[in-house]
């Protein structure tokens, strides 16, 4: 620890004081991965680029063609019901469960671990299972259906195009009301019990509590869940694709998989592109949304 | 009614209501054990319970090429996990120790980085990893992983590590130590439970990723598990055998690990999503 000594190291080593040295790697793959490929897609997007790697400058066209397209609308309202759809199931389900496991009672942890397993399976897993138990034919889903009665022939609830986009929001629901149910139960968790006890020797009942204790956390946690919901399901694609893969007949295609059909089945980069950009405002505006509530940056 | 039996009733709705909503997400799980050790003739005749226990499907599946993929996304998926720990960590640190112009705006461009969906991402990654040629091979995975991942990574530990008092590290400065020798020792075991938590969710996430996987992988002896279970579904018919013993094989030893590890996991997801 001489003088000479820290000399040396300080100048020799200097580079390890500099913020830059430990942030750089992460930097460069993230510009290489996020970055550079965003900018790209906003390229692509005016030109028509086939699967020959050749790229046509096309302008606005692939705009024009998508926005003017009927299965753009289709995929609007598909995204639509979903989104609002499998969100409000999955903080409906989530709620419920959380209160419920909020409560003191024998083998609360073990039905916590029980009700969290369908969030730790891979989503492409969900997805077929799901698909195979909503089988028309062979679906079990169909068998205890018709064998209690409530139906009388199977019914085709991947093969229908009006009921398709159900079944797939029910393995949403299935799979992510877990996630939900954590967070909350966390956050009415952190709820002191003071609170309880001072509104009970203030005189309040148990329904006085919930509303003016419990519930108003639970807002506030679900706020904070929401929007990171909203944004999940907007980029849903797994699912989706395992189960049906966007049809039949476009009814439960959402933006990720016409992305993906136009680029991989079509053979239409340029316009993939161009979807890509319209999805990921359209992603972002959540996005700024949720980051701006959220607060970031707290120095 | 009694106060006693107010609570009675109270518990037994709890636990009704549990029991239900914990068969509906049960169900699928013993579905797909029961599906994977039923006959291939009884699966499409749509019996429920099988007449015998078949081992067919989990014979046809080690024989084929799934401990193939098993072992593809062992490697994608730790390659990735360890890297983005390795790059996570010091970028972290930067951000919470050090005080520079620029801060704030790479702070939300980091942010930035975790909003971009998946969906604009993959097709120009494939373009340019065919461009590099990476095409087909699991080092496009891990990379495109990586700079996926990272974001989110960085910060988490940004803010683990902020709830770290730097007053320690001052004092082995203080005492001479050098900056990285602080780092390694003090801090290093300190953030171990964030690192942990970090290292949980890009396994977890890697492990599960389709999307990537599914485009940049042609050769089927380098798919993913994910992939590979979705390729038994044929353009003509439906191996749903195989498929269900592929899934148990793949969700077993994480579901078996969570519901040891749960608390330890749950604790540090919450935590993360709680503070921020």
């Amino acid at each position: 620890m001489s003088g000479k000594n820290a000399k040396l190291r300080g100048r020799y080593f200097d580079a390890l004081n500099k913020w830059y040295f430990y942030s750089l790697p992460a930097f460069v793959m993230i510009a290489f991965v996020t970055i550079y490929p965003v900018m790209i897609n906003l390229f692509q997007s005016f030109f028509s680029i086939g699967f020959d790697g050749t790229w046509h400058f096309v302008g606005l066209n692939n705009f024009e063609e998508i926005i003017g397209s009927r299965i753009f609308y289709i995929v609007l309202k598909n995204t639509l019901i979903w989104t609002i759809g499998s969100v409000t199931g999955i903080l409906v389900l989530g709620t419920i469960t959380a209160l419920l496991l909020n409560e003191d009672f024998k083998g609360r942890v073990f039905f916590r671990a029980i009700l969290l397993l369908p969030w730790v399976i891979p989503r492409v897993i969900a997805g077929l299972l799901w698909k195979n138990m909503f089988h028309a034919d062979i679906g079990i889903i169909n068998e205890m259906l018709i064998r209690v009665g409530l139906l009388k022939s199977p019914v085709a609830w991947l093969g229908n195009p009006y009921i398709a986009i159900f079944p797939v929001m029910l393995t949403q629901i299935w799979q992510l009301y877990p996630f939900a149910m954590i967070t909350i139960l966390a956050g009415l968790q952190s709820i002191p019990q003071v609170l309880y006890e001072a509104a009970a020797i203030d005189g309040a009942n148990g329904w006085q509590k919930f509303c003016y204790i419990t519930v108003p956390q639970l807002f506030q946690v679900i706020r904070v869940i929401v929007l990171l919901l909203f944004i999940w399901a907007i980029n849903a694609f797994d699912i989706t694709f395992v189960m049906t893969r966007g049809g039949p007949v476009h009814s439960t295609e959402l933006l990720p998989m016409t992305i993906y059909l136009n680029a991989f089945e079509y053979g239409k980069f340029g316009k993939a592109a161009s979807t890509a950009i319209i999805a990921s405002f359209i992603s972002m505006v959540f996005a700024i949304i949720y980051l701006k509530k959220s607060d970031p940056v707290r120095e | 009614m009694s106060l006693r039996r107010q609570k009675l009733l109270k518990k037994s709705i709890i636990y009704l209501l549990l029991t239900l909503l914990s068969a509906f997400s049960v169900f699928p799980f013993l579905w797909m054990l029961i599906t994977s050790f039923k006959s291939s003739a009884e699966i499409l005749a749509g019996q429920v319970i099988p007449s015998r226990v078949v081992f067919d499907h989990y014979e046809k599946l080690f024989e084929g090429l799934f401990p193939r993929y098993i072992f593809n996304t062992f490697v994608v998926t730790s390659s990735t996990t360890i890297l983005t720990v390795l790059f996570a960590l010091p970028a972290a640190y930067a951000f919470s120790r050090f005080k520079f112009k620029g801060k704030t705006p790479l702070l939300l461009f980091t942010l930035f980085g975790q909003t971009v969906p998946g969906s604009v991402r993959f097709i120009p990654l494939y373009l340019t990893m065919l461009a590099l040629g990476l095409l087909d091979t699991l080092t496009s995975l891990w990379i495109g992983y990586l700079g996926w991942l990272l974001p989110f990574s960085m910060w988490m530990l940004y803010g683990f590590l902020n709830s770290i008092p730097i007053e320690l590290e001052e004092a082995a400065m203080i005492d001479g130590a050098s900056r990285s020798k602080t780092m390694l020792y003090i801090l290093l075991p300190l953030c171990a439970p964030g690192i942990v938590s970090v290292a949980i969710y890009c396994f977890i996430s890697a492990w599960q990723e389709f999307m990537l996987a599914n485009v940049f992988i042609e050769d089927p002896s380098k798919r993913t598990l994910t992939v590979g279970l979705v390729s038994f579904i044929g353009q003509y018919k439906i191996d749903w055998g195989q498929m269900m013993a592929g899934s148990m094989v793949s969700t077993l030893p994480v579901t078996i690990g969570f519901v040891l590890f749960q608390r330890w996991l749950i604790s540090g997801l919450t935590q993360g999503a709680i503070k921020g």
